[in-house]
């Protein structure tokens, strides 16, 4: 063990920053992972509602077609 | 509802996968994307309209396969507002209207020409009843009578003739019914257009609406994103002093033995998390980047829809062409201003006027109750402030009012340089800089963009990404840009250094990083010296 105190002080602070680095990485990966869970989450949400409301879409679309055919026969 | 062959691209089921891969900044999976066949008929996933065009008649098919030869190519496109707003066109064209107001002038036409027929027997019946009488008169004056022979024949003709008036009077109502039938048609089917036209708009709000959640939500991650960078480099600022101490020790008190032993063990060790510390701060780049570009990309989409629902419902003429639309006479008011709402925002102005804010329309209302309308650019930035200032912005998120992005960026821009002056700004907090807070420089801005992407990403990374400005020969060191005036000339420098004629077409990251930047110097987050 160093006898100097000045020694000491900066093996100290080089083990606090090499800790808090370790910690900042490990709670940055957790931060990482819960974001890409939440982002897979809301885009699952996102895609479903868009597809929802794209389906009512179609279905609009399609019922037009069909009334318009059908006035193009009302019409012959 | 069935939705196969739906012309759109986002798949119904969510590929996870393909979503983390993304995020990670990592190549999606290849996704097998739904097959359209585009060389089919336009109705040929829709057996409904397939069997009603089976039963139509050879014009009638050519007509509609000419509406829909623009759709027929629109089903290439992947965007299905597009594709339901073309369809639009073919269900709105003249060329139908056209075809219903014929049949009607035809079945018109048919009705007078019956109407016509039993008029000429109603009078061929009165004249056969008025020869009659004036025979029998002229039989009696000669003293003779009508043979029972000529009285049936006379019977029998007066029973055809008046048969024959019943037939046409009926035939006559049918083609009057007929009539109004195919007019009901054409009346139901003007509705029908109209109240699909309101439909597929409220659709396309809907999706702009499901989108500026997205945006809320991807905006609020990348938010994080940065403060978790900001922890990072904090810790690596850390690292740096006490490797430093560590070097320092090293190299002026030169220690041996056990005590340099443990030294360069430590120092090993701080640089191995220097290395852990670096590398995650550039994967968290690489993600935050990821969630920009995604942010832009959504707020892309709404400007597309937005396109798309000004085609089915234009703004005013006038608003449109970009002129300001009508200066009414006092104490007239105009259409857009009756449409007031909740979600519209209300600002009454020192001079006992009031302006207002409907969707992207401010309307104007002098003291002399004079009223102007302005779209677009043609809104000040002294204007937009005004509705800031008076918390409208906020009233507009909460109301989630549908306005164009560009408008709402400026507010957005706006709202940060207020509250950057109100609090002082990074730049101005310290005193006497008040007036230097307004008096950025071309050189400081050159100075602080550099330093500032020196210092969170590293010289190496800069020069990498070639982020890195130069003021040039011809360029003022000592202009000063005005607040507005900072993201403009910051743009341009960078689209001239990426080599490309507009901002826009540079890659998202480089994007990414100048939306940062100006929004942490509007924030007051940098140091301008």
């Amino acid at each position: 063990m160093p006898q100097d105190q000045n020694l000491q002080n900066i093996l100290n602070q080089a083990q606090k920053a090499i800790a808090d680095a370790d910690a900042a990485i490990v709670s940055s990966n957790k931060l990482i992972q819960d974001q890409e869970k939440e982002l897979v989450k809301s885009r699952e949400k996102y895609e479903k509602e868009q597809a929802k409301v794209d389906a009512e879409i179609k279905q609009i679309v399609d019922d037009m077609d069909v009334k318009t055919l059908q006035f193009l026969k009302d019409m012959e | 509802m069935t939705i196969e062959n739906k012309p759109t691209i986002e798949p119904l089921n969510p590929a996870s996968e393909r979503i983390k891969a993304e995020f990670r900044g990592q190549q999606p999976p290849k996704e097998t994307n739904p097959t359209v066949d585009v060389g089919t008929e336009v109705i040929k996933s829709n057996p409904p309209a397939m069997e009603v065009y089976n039963t139509l008649r050879p014009e009638s098919k050519g007509l509609w396969s000419g509406l829909c030869e623009k759709v027929r190519a629109g089903l290439q496109k992947t965007d299905i507002g597009q594709w339901a707003v073309d369809k639009f066109d073919v269900w709105n064209s003249n060329r139908l209207e056209e075809k219903a107001d014929k049949k009607v002038a035809s079945y018109e036409e048919e009705v007078k020409r019956m109407e016509q027929k039993l008029k000429g027997k109603e009078m061929e019946i009165e004249e056969t009843k008025s020869g009659r009488i004036k025979v029998e008169a002229l039989m009696t004056e000669l003293g003779s009578k009508i043979s029972p022979e000529d009285q049936k024949k006379h019977d029998m003709l007066m029973g055809s003739l008046e048969e024959q008036k019943k037939q046409t009077e009926t035939d006559v109502d049918i083609k009057k019914k007929a009539l109004e039938i195919k007019k009901d048609k054409a009346n139901e089917y003007a509705q029908s257009v109209e109240a699909v036209k309101k439909g597929i708009d409220g659709r396309l709000a809907e999706k702009m609406s499901i989108n500026d959640k997205a945006i809320e939500g991807a905006s609020k991650l990348v938010d994080t994103n940065k403060a978790n960078r900001n922890v990072l480099s904090g810790e690596l600022e850390k690292n740096s002093s006490a490797i430093t101490r560590v070097e320092g020790y090293i190299n002026q008190e030169k220690p041996k033995g056990l005590d340099l032993e443990v030294l360069r063990k430590e120092l090993a060790k701080l640089e191995k998390a220097r290395k852990d510390l670096s590398g995650q701060i550039r994967e968290l780049e690489i993600i935050g980047d990821r969630l920009t570009a995604e942010v832009e990309k959504l707020q892309g989409k709404n400007a597309s829809l937005k396109v798309q629902r000004d085609k089915l419902f234009p703004p005013p003429e006038a608003v449109q062409k970009g002129e300001i639309a009508k200066s009414n006479q006092p104490g007239e008011e105009s259409e857009l201003s009756k449409g007031i709402d909740e979600g519209d925002i209300v600002v009454g102005r020192p001079d006992g006027g009031s302006m207002t804010l409907i969707g992207d329309k401010l309307i104007i209302v002098g003291a002399d109750g004079k009223e102007v309308i302005k779209s677009g650019e043609q809104i000040t930035d002294d204007e937009l402030g005004e509705i800031v200032r008076s918390g409208g912005l906020d009233k507009l998120e909460a109301e989630e009012t549908v306005m164009s992005i560009k408008l709402y960026n400026r507010m957005k821009l706006i709202e940060q340089n207020q509250k950057s002056e109100s609090a002082g700004g990074e730049y101005a907090r310290e005193s006497g800089k008040e007036s230097e807070a307004k008096k950025m420089t071309l050189e400081k801005l050159i100075a602080l963009w550099n330093s500032y992407h020196i210092k969170k990403l590293g010289r190496e990374k800069v020069d990498q990404d070639n982020l890195l400005l130069d003021r040039e020969d011809s360029e003022d060191p000592k202009l000063e840009l005005a607040t507005e005036d900072l993201k403009l000339v910051l743009q341009k420098k960078l689209a001239k250094k990426g080599e490309v004629n507009k901002f826009s077409k540079l890659n998202g990251s480089v994007r990414g990083r100048a939306g940062t930047f100006l929004r942490e110097l509007a924030e007051g987050e940098l140091q301008t010296e």
